[in-house]
């Protein structure tokens, strides 16, 4: 449907063949990049990335959660600093971060962990919160402890949160991620692709990596995230599908 | 013998507009494997005196001993069952909910999965020990939470209106239950309700709060040889009597 | 229990004091040198400066400027595209798989297109915004259409209303919780499409454009000041523009209920 919608505008003939080109050419630049590793090499390096910096922004994300939930004190303190921080977009930071941490990997896992965190943070905190008091109280009368009651009861009760957490986090981390590829020079990956194909004005490549971008995105919601809920939350009625 | 021993106890919540009394000079006492009913009108206190036996609460006058030995605390001698469904934990199949006390108290995993069969089968759900608490019905949770209680063999079992949310239907046929776990399992039950004909039906003793604050106004031994049929007339002299005084029509 | 405004107030304050205070120990401490870590009042004197000289409101005004635009343009499209979804299958047909394999795509990975095809400057960016704010709007309308409850319009039906009517009076009131979610989507996502594409394709003009120029000559101090400045907008426009929407609307008609922090 999209190609068909793409080729019509294509054939009207209202842009420059030159950077608004045919299905078939992206098609077979993309066969063409696949084919010759191109597109996978970096794919995989833009994926380890996000990999990497999601991880970090995740532990640290559910650390800060869960601290802001189980502590008024640190509710108090953090929850300011968190919900201010949160709608500012991570990709704001880019530079500042080029500068703190030079060009290459470094700046570009760090900022998408930083950006990944907020909303983690933030989901899990209510998590916490929103775990049903009867259930403590269930626990406490069949002799669970603080830790216990901790375990067993309190991090399984946020999870539906928490996931959610995690799906809006790893999904802001990829947008950071490609968009802090173009900027901070790192060696390999599919936003520098796509920046670097600008120089060159080959719209063909910049579309298939958009594709494999979008692909990959696609791919962590259906292949990652759905099975997980489909295993946990959704199998003990806690969110309806 | 006595098992449960409520002394003068009184209870002051500290409520925005000042403090609520919510119970005064409330003496009662349980016998071992007594079937004892608390019936009142909503907002007599039922409940805070539920909490109060159960260590959730610790009384602002007067004492509670269980066995001799004063509460101070929730303990492993005493379950409880509560009236919200869902005080099951949905994460947990109906077997694992049941597991739950046996796992706080260490126990193996084979003597887990074995009494919590037993007891499964107690309340007749042996069947559905896989299915998670939102697979089943609403009177099917309340009797894992029934098992879930018993597993880990306290010697009181406390049920605040556990039956309170179901349909009349289901509400008999868990009374039947109830009774016939209680006669296998010879518990001490303090069961709290609002229905007097549940009282009459279930009780040894059925003991009558009135509110603010709550106190006792009777203390009635239902001495009906069981089981009860709801409709003879010397039931519906007890509910008569009971409902008398709770002043009203109860 | 309410959180109590007074304990709020006090934790922000705490919360915000003792990491300025970091920030400013360890600015002074010389451990890295000042141009990179800017003490707090270097920040807030680039930023006086900035108001001083007036370019703040103009990249303040560019920013905002482009946003609105672009999300403007996104609603005019985006929201009746939504609601012929939801009355009409065909539409639905058509418009969904588009919508669904594009929603996926970060908008800022079509920045470099996007310039080669608009150039640099307002245009790319307008469209950057238009493309990060239309799918939220289109799929949460639809969604909203499809929600209405349909005994209302049973009861309108019932009540002699024709389907125009209907649309106005049923349809549309109760889709508006949704519509305003996703303006609220679009609006975020927008606020970084923008930010983003005013870095990279921006030129004079933005408070992006500003924190990325400022990196070439290490103007730390105007990049930390035009941060504070986005996530204050940011959180503004959020706080200030969709709740009182929220408020003067569907929260007047009970249909959603004010969720707590
Ligand atoms: N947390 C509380 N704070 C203040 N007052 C309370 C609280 N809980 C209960 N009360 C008061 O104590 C009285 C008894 O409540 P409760 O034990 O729940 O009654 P019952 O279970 O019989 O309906 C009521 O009048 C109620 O208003
Ligand atoms: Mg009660």
């Amino acid at each position: 449907m999209v190609a068909l919608v793409w080729q019509t505008v294509v054939m009207l003939g209202v842009m420059p063949a030159r950077l608004f080109p045919g299905v078939d050419r992206v098609v077979a630049t993309f066969g063409r990049l696949v084919g010759n590793g191109v597109l996978p090499t970096h794919a995989l390096a833009t994926l380890a990335r996000l990999a990497v910096g999601f991880a970090l922004g995740a532990i640290v994300g559910v650390t800060l959660g869960i601290v802001m939930g189980r502590s008024r004190w640190a509710e108090d303190v953090l929850l300011p600093l968190v919900s201010v921080g949160n709608p500012i977009p991570g990709l704001a930071y880019a530079p500042l971060f080029v500068i703190w941490f030079g060009l290459g990997n470094l700046p570009a896992v760090l900022l998408v962990g930083f950006a990944a965190a907020f909303p983690v943070a933030v989901n899990t905190w209510t998590g916490v919160r929103a775990v049903k008091p009867i259930w403590i109280r269930s626990a406490i009368a069949m002799g669970a402890g603080e830790r216990q009651i901790f375990r067993k009861v309190v991090l399984p009760g946020a999870l539906p949160a928490v996931m959610t957490g995690l799906r809006l986090g790893l999904a802001r981390a990829w947008r950071v991620l490609v968009a802090v590829e173009m900027l901070t020079s790192v060696p390999l990956g599919l936003g520098w692709l796509i920046f670097g194909a600008r120089e060159f004005l080959a719209t063909d490549v910049m579309l298939a990596g958009i594709a494999v971008i979008g692909l990959v995105g696609l791919g962590l919601e259906k292949l990652v995230f759905e099975p997980l809920e489909r295993l946990t939350v959704v199998r003990w009625g806690m969110l309806a599908r | 013998m006595r098992h449960i021993e409520i002394a003068k106890v009184g209870y002051e919540y500290a409520g925005t507009a000042g403090p609520v009394t919510a119970l005064r000079e409330v003496t009662v006492d349980v016998a071992t494997s007594e079937f004892l009913c608390l019936v009142g009108r909503s907002g007599c206190g039922k409940t805070t005196l539920l909490n109060l036996v159960a260590g959730f609460l610790s009384p602002t006058r007067g004492e509670i001993r269980i066995s001799g030995r004063i509460v101070t605390g929730h303990g492993l001698d005493r379950g409880v069952v509560f009236q919200d469904f869902a005080q099951l934990f949905p994460w947990r199949t109906a077997q694992r909910n049941v597991e739950f006390g046996l796992e706080m108290r260490g126990a193996g995993a084979a003597e887990r999965t074995e009494t919590a069969r037993r007891f499964l089968r107690l309340v007749d759900l042996e069947r559905f020990a896989g299915a998670y608490p939102h697979e089943l019905s609403g009177g099917m949770q309340q009797r894992v939470a029934i098992a879930r209680a018993l597993a880990y063999n306290p010697a009181v079992l406390l049920m605040d209106e556990p039956f309170a949310a179901l349909d009349a239907l289901t509400r008999d046929e868990m009374q039947r239950l109830l009774v016939d776990v209680w006669a296998e399992t010879r518990k001490t039950v303090l069961y709290v309700t609002h229905n007097v004909a549940e009282a009459v039906y279930l009780a040894d003793r059925v003991i009558v709060l009135s509110p603010h604050p709550g106190t006792v106004v009777a203390d009635v031994r239902v001495a009906l040889p069981r089981p009860r049929d709801p409709l003879s007339l010397a039931f519906l002299e007890y509910q008569r009597t009971i409902v008398g005084h709770l002043g009203g029509r109860g | 229990m309410r959180r109590s405004g007074v304990r709020t107030v006090v934790g922000a304050l705490v919360a915000f004091g003792v990491v300025a205070l970091g920030w400013e120990v360890f600015a002074r401490s010389g451990s890295l040198p000042p141009a990179i870590t800017p003490p707090v009042e270097a920040i807030a004197a680039a930023l006086a400066r900035m108001i001083g000289d007036g370019t703040l409101f103009v990249h303040v005004g560019y920013t905002l400027g482009r946003i609105a635009a672009g999300l403007g343009l996104a609603a005019l499209a985006g929201v009746p595209l939504g609601m012929l979804m939801g009355r009409f299958r065909p539409v639905e047909r058509f418009v969904l798989p588009l919508v669904s394999v594009l929603s996926p795509i970060p908008s800022l990975a079509w920045v470099p297109l996007f310039i080669l095809w608009f150039g640099l400057g307002n245009t790319a960016s307008v469209a950057l915004v238009f493309y990060a704010a239309l799918f939220p709007l289109i799929l949460n309308t639809w969604t909203g259409v499809c929600s209405v409850n349909r005994l209302w319009i049973r009861a309108a039906e019932s009540m002699g209303a024709r389907s125009g009517a209907i649309f106005r009076h049923v349809v549309l009131p109760g889709a508006l919780p949704f519509v305003i979610a996703g303006l609220r989507q679009a609006f975020a996502r927008g606020w970084i499409a923008v930010v983003g594409g005013e870095m990279i394709a921006a030129t004079r003009w933005g408070l992006g454009w500003v924190i990325f120029d400022s990196k070439e000559f290490l103007n730390t101090d105007v990049m930390l000041g035009s941060l504070a400045v986005i996530g204050l907008l940011g959180l503004g426009v959020e706080r200030l523009v969709f709740a009182a929407l929220e408020r003067r609307t569907v929260e007047r008609w009970g249909l959603v209920r004010r969720t707590s922090a």
